[in-house]
């Protein structure tokens, strides 16, 4: 499937399931590579690992179509694995994980090829992300919340500057102690590989303005790695930057409603003490206010009205 | 005495109470508890049969108390309403999100007032059961990094006793390795973790009650409070001692094929080399895929309930 005179292209499965009733369930993997010479390094950009996590799909579709029509002035000197909607199971049901198989596919990383069902998945998404220098595993949030488009990452200077070059609104870093086992990043991370996690929109919907935003920060990111080139440099990220001390939460403290404040929306200043919305009881009619405690950027909102109470409702970086 | 942890504020109507039982006072306190999944409701009944035998014991017979036994018999009641395994609102597994964080999400705030209420016992026991595809014959899991939990495990006198193993390095996981990641936020794990000797009893299917195992895990469970010395009186008969099983001795069983699993073999049997398992059929065509047969001689403990498999679904798990 050679598409241009520079880049061979190639659109194969690279892990096939079968099930029953006559079903398939396969991983396609979209691998670019540049024709008559040797790669600088290998990338891969994976998505959907949560089936209900749809914005990764549509930025993988456009990094595809981008790079299979490469404008003369751009040119590929790496390898790129561009692995769509991973777990096309639970997408295909709407779902986030798969409840024939019992867990959250980011939890069996690295996997095993003679395992239950999602660790041969895992292992064969995780053997495609073996030989790269870099992965960038797409998630969007779940169904109760959305996120401002972020990189989650370990806290090392040179992921640190990987993740400035995505040129999202915000990296939000972790110690590697705190990073979740079984997740791809971590199953990576311990064989020296890195990975950017990035966040962005809500679960089942798209976010078509940050899709586009992810598009164009992977490929400036694809660029300052030299596995792609045009000519032009990389412009420097001004990215917020979160850790895991900055970071205040906001938790509703009764049943109810979440009515946010008019106008509110993601990326606004918040003072201490603002009102951030209320939380109704249409039942007996109280209504309770959430208050922001910490004066900062709004980056994560609940959409999903209902809330228990302790139902996250909003997360703000200190500033 | 009944008393009760929460409430947790609901959107709509009454807020959750989520009832537990004391009896006795003082030390050695042993804690039952049991519905962490929704689908698991041979624990919940065990905790019934337990609370009665208890009650009863007060009242009259050859033992008395001589330290506590806390029982949290329901601790994810929506889920048990709805029969599902996870938090139903958010689908959050609630044995994944110990030890808990009181100022934390819903099921977090959960966690941690039952993590609270557990961290003064010397023991306790996680009752489960397989879940809505899997049946286990009644076993007692311990972490390699707790001997006393062992001895614990081996005077509770139920078939046998698996010791786990973590793949904390995250390495391909060799047979029987369990992977980190599925276990960090247990409750089993994270008892461990302060040192409470946690033991997990896993016990018959989910969706269903086994009422012969259920008795058998309440006989169980009185000899585990007779050798902690919670309660004193005559010993129970004894059983035959329980077969001591490393990780590395289960071997797993998986279908090759997808289709319909059908068993030849029951639940607790005994099957010799070779001997047919169960088939895996093509509904669609009729066709025979696979015969699953026994790779090494051994018992039965785990068995599919659930017909449809997948390529790679566990079908059996073997004691060799």
């Amino acid at each position: 499937m050679a598409t241009t005179a520079t880049v061979h292209f190639e659109r194969k499965p690279v892990f096939t399931l079968e099930m029953p009733f006559g079903q398939q369930m396969q991983i396609i993997n979209h691998r670019f590579e540049p024709r008559w010479r040797s790669a600088v390094a290998e990338v891969t950009i994976l998505s959907g690992l949560h089936g209900d996590e749809l914005d990764g799909g549509l930025v993988c579709h456009m990094l595809s179509q981008f790079l299979q029509r490469l404008g003369n002035n751009w040119k590929l000197n790496g390898i790129v694995n561009i692995l769509p909607n991973v777990n096309p199971l639970s997408g295909n049901l709407g779902q986030r994980f798969v409840p024939m198989m019992g867990s959250d596919l980011n939890r069996n990383f690295p996997g095993n090829h003679i395992g239950f069902e999602s660790e041969r998945l895992a292992a064969a998404i995780f053997g495609v992300t073996s030989q790269s220098l870099l992965c960038i595993d797409i998630h969007s949030s779940n169904n109760f919340l959305e996120e401002l488009p972020q990189t989650r990452i370990v806290n090392e200077p040179a992921v640190v500057d990987w993740a400035a070059t995505l040129d999202l609104d915000l990296i939000w870093t972790h110690s590697a102690h705190n990073w979740i086992s079984g997740t791809i990043a971590q199953s990576l991370y311990e064989r020296n590989i890195n990975a950017l996690v990035i966040e962005v929109g809500t679960g089942s919907r798209l976010n078509r303005l940050y899709c586009e935003r992810v598009f164009r920060g992977i490929l400036q990111c694809l660029r300052s790695l030299g596995v792609l080139t045009n000519g032009t440099p990389v412009s420097p990220s001004n990215a917020l930057r979160a850790n895991e001390s900055n970071v205040t939460y906001l938790n509703a403290e009764s049943g109810g409603l979440f009515v946010p404040a008019s106008g509110l929306k993601l990326g606004d200043h918040l003072r201490r003490g603002a009102r951030l919305g209320q939380i109704i009881d249409p039942l007996f009619g109280q209504e309770t206010d959430v208050l922001v405690a910490s004066s900062g950027v709004l980056f994560t909102l609940r959409v999903n009205p209902v809330v228990y109470a302790g139902s996250l409702v909003a997360r703000i970086l200190q500033t | 005495m009944q008393k009760a942890l929460g409430p947790i504020q609901v959107p709509f109507g009454q807020p959750l109470h989520l009832p537990y039982q004391e009896f006795g006072r003082g030390k050695p306190l042993l804690s039952i508890v049991s519905g962490l999944h929704g689908d698991e409701y041979n624990g919940v009944y065990i905790c019934g049969l337990l609370i009665e035998w208890l009650r009863r014991m007060e009242l009259r017979s050859a033992y008395s108390l001589r330290g506590r036994i806390r029982i949290l018999p329901a601790l994810n009641p929506l889920g048990l309403l709805t029969s599902e395994r996870h938090w139903p609102f958010d689908r959050t597994d609630v044995d994944r999100v110990f030890p808990g964080y009181s100022q934390g999400e819903t099921t977090q705030r959960l966690a941690s007032w039952v993590f609270e209420l557990l961290r003064p016992s010397q023991c306790c026991v996680d009752l489960h059961s397989g879940n809505a595809t899997f049946e286990e014959l009644p076993q007692v899991l311990v972490f390699n990094s707790q001997p006393r939990a062992l001895d614990l495990a081996k005077a509770m006198g139920l078939p046998f006793v698996w010791i786990r193993r973590l793949n904390v390095y995250g390495e391909m996981s060799p047979q029987g390795l369990e992977v980190a990641g599925n276990v960090q936020g247990s409750l089993a794990f994270n008892l461990a973790q302060v040192g409470i000797e946690a033991l997990v009893v896993r016990a018959g299917g989910g969706l269903r009650l086994d009422i012969h195992y259920c008795n058998q895990v309440l006989t169980a469970l009185i000899r585990l409070a007779l050798s902690m010395g919670v309660i004193s009186g005559p010993p129970l008969e004894k059983t035959e001692a329980p077969q001591i099983a490393p990780a590395q001795d289960f071997q797993s069983l998986h279908a090759r094929f997808p289709g319909f699993f059908v068993p030849e073999i029951a639940l607790g049997a005994t099957a010799r080399l070779g001997e047919p398992l169960g088939q895996v059929i093509d509904p669609l065509s009729g066709q025979l895929r696979e015969e699953i047969t026994a790779p090494v001689a051994g018992v039965i403990v785990a068995l599919r309930t659930h017909p449809v498999v997948l390529e790679g679904s566990l079908v059996a798990r073997l004691l060799a």
